[in-house]
């Protein structure tokens, strides 16, 4: 093979494969507008709420093959907020959160299944409490745009929805005091294209 | 739902108290033998509220519901110990359980002060075994002493964020209270049932010890003031010889009044997150 014809095989390679790099856009979490919420039965009574205030990750989200995406994201247990710093505390004990030994509820996807034009249920392993389950979220792709008044930084958003069982991760009191033991989890999440 | 937490927190516990100190009381076993199932009734209530833990645990929990099991292998082993070799090796177990419990915050150089807590509480406990026994007092000084620690550390616990742990609580005040209940039983007993009674409590010290260990570590509301007050209800069988001069009815009615002019202010400390 010529110089000339093994500059083009590696010319018309690297054409053919840029547009694959480049397919999947990385994302920062945007901690400040992002809100993982919760809700579990109090008795039959009403439905306690909470919310976590520290969520952090990265998103690599592939437009054109949205199976080719993935999602890592971290969740800083002790920033539990259930509108009550005694209740907040107790759910961080050793029954509950066990904020001391877990601090950290971290969620990687492992698959991706598209089920519409802006919804996917994407798989993936929730760990907490030091247990690890499968755990699918029901995410649709709401919006992506630039900053209004920064067309360079462009944000994209999702929300999702999940149920999980408390049991599954230990929290056996959950039964014991009334709570749940299902949990329905809320999030709205937004990312900044990086 | 509320009868069966009656059955299972407050009438279980209460039946098997009573039954081991009828069993000490009628002599049906010695002392080492009944420590050894002592400190096995101790595991089964934990288990019962907690769950049998997994092979390896993950959480101190579980951690503790292990170190639970093996406390009766370990008081068999150093039984026959004079009063310092068991504290030794009771300090040592209780110290090895200590740092498995942290190890994961530890690991990570999450350290806090409340970890002194669980330090003092290893080192007032390893006095145990060289205190005062109940061969040289009344009958009642360590079971009533046992018994107000059991319930302060149920209400510490309970208003301290370790729920589940309030509850095991309850179960083993239950517990050591059917075991005075039958140390009240007529006839006056033997310095022979005394010592094997002893050996039921050093038991049940020893799993509270431990218990305490994981409450003053992990429990995350702790009423600091209120534990350490807990702590010094040990000192309680030194007032026996004080005690010991008032008929034998007034005898427990005197260590409840004084564990409760320990037991209501760590309360009121833990009440007001103090």
């Amino acid at each position: 093979m010529t110089y000339f014809s093994r500059s083009t095989l590696a010319a018309a390679l690297l054409i053919a494969t840029a547009p694959l790099a480049q397919a999947a856009d990385v994302y920062l979490v945007h901690e400040d507008h992002t809100w993982v919420t919760f809700s579990v039965s109090h008795a039959g009574w009403a439905n306690a709420r909470g919310m976590f205030r520290a969520v952090s990750g990265d998103i690599s989200f592939d437009k054109d093959d949205v199976t080719k995406s993935s999602v890592s994201v971290v969740i800083a247990s002790d920033s539990l907020d259930t509108n009550s710093e005694q209740r907040d505390r107790d759910m961080g004990g050793a029954d509950f959160l066990n904020f001391v030994e877990f601090p950290e509820i971290t969620f990687d996807s492992t698959r991706i299944e598209k089920t519409g034009e802006r919804t996917a249920v994407v798989y993936g392993d929730l760990t907490m409490i030091g247990v690890s389950k499968e755990v699918a979220l029901d995410v649709v792709w709401n919006n992506e745009m630039p900053l209004p008044w920064d067309a360079s930084t462009v944000k994209t958003g999702f929300s999702a929805t999940a149920s999980i069982d408390g049991t599954d991760f230990g929290m056996n009191q959950l039964v014991a005091f009334g709570l749940g033991p299902k949990i329905d989890v809320e999030i709205d999440l937004e990312a900044l294209r990086q | 739902m509320a009868f069966e937490y009656l059955i299972f927190l407050v009438l279980a516990p209460m039946a098997a108290g009573l039954a081991f100190g009828a069993a000490v009381m009628k002599g049906l076993f010695g002392p080492i033998v009944i420590a050894v199932l002592s400190s096995a009734a101790i595991a089964l209530i934990y288990l019962l509220h907690e769950g049998v833990p997994p092979i390896p645990p993950v959480t101190s929990k579980q951690k503790l519901g292990l170190a639970l099991l093996l406390s009766p292998a370990v008081l068999f082993c150093c039984a026959r110990l004079g009063p310092r070799g068991q504290s030794l090796v009771l300090t040592l177990f209780a110290s090895a359980c200590f740092l498995w419990l942290i190890q994961r915050p530890l690991m990570a150089g999450r350290w806090t002060l409340q970890w002194l807590l669980p330090i003092l509480t290893i080192l007032l406990f390893s006095t145990v075994p060289n205190l005062p026994s109940m061969r040289s007092t009344s009958r009642f000084a360590w079971p009533l002493t046992l018994l107000a620690m059991t319930a302060t550390a149920c209400a510490l616990a309970s208003l301290g964020g370790y729920l589940g742990l309030g509850q095991v609580m309850i179960s083993l005040s239950v517990f050591l209270g059917g075991h005075v209940l039958a140390l009240l039983l007529p006839p006056q007993h033997s310095p022979a049932q005394i010592h094997t009674s002893q050996q039921v409590l050093n038991a049940l010290t020893f799993g509270l010890g431990l218990m305490l260990v994981q409450l003053s570590t992990f429990a995350t509301n702790l009423s600091v003031a209120g534990y350490l007050l807990l702590l010094t209800m040990i000192a309680l069988p030194f007032a026996d010889r004080k005690f010991a001069r008032l008929p034998t009815l007034m005898q427990p009615l005197a260590y409840g009044a004084a564990g409760l002019l320990i037991a209501i202010p760590a309360v009121l400390m833990a009440l007001s997150n103090f």
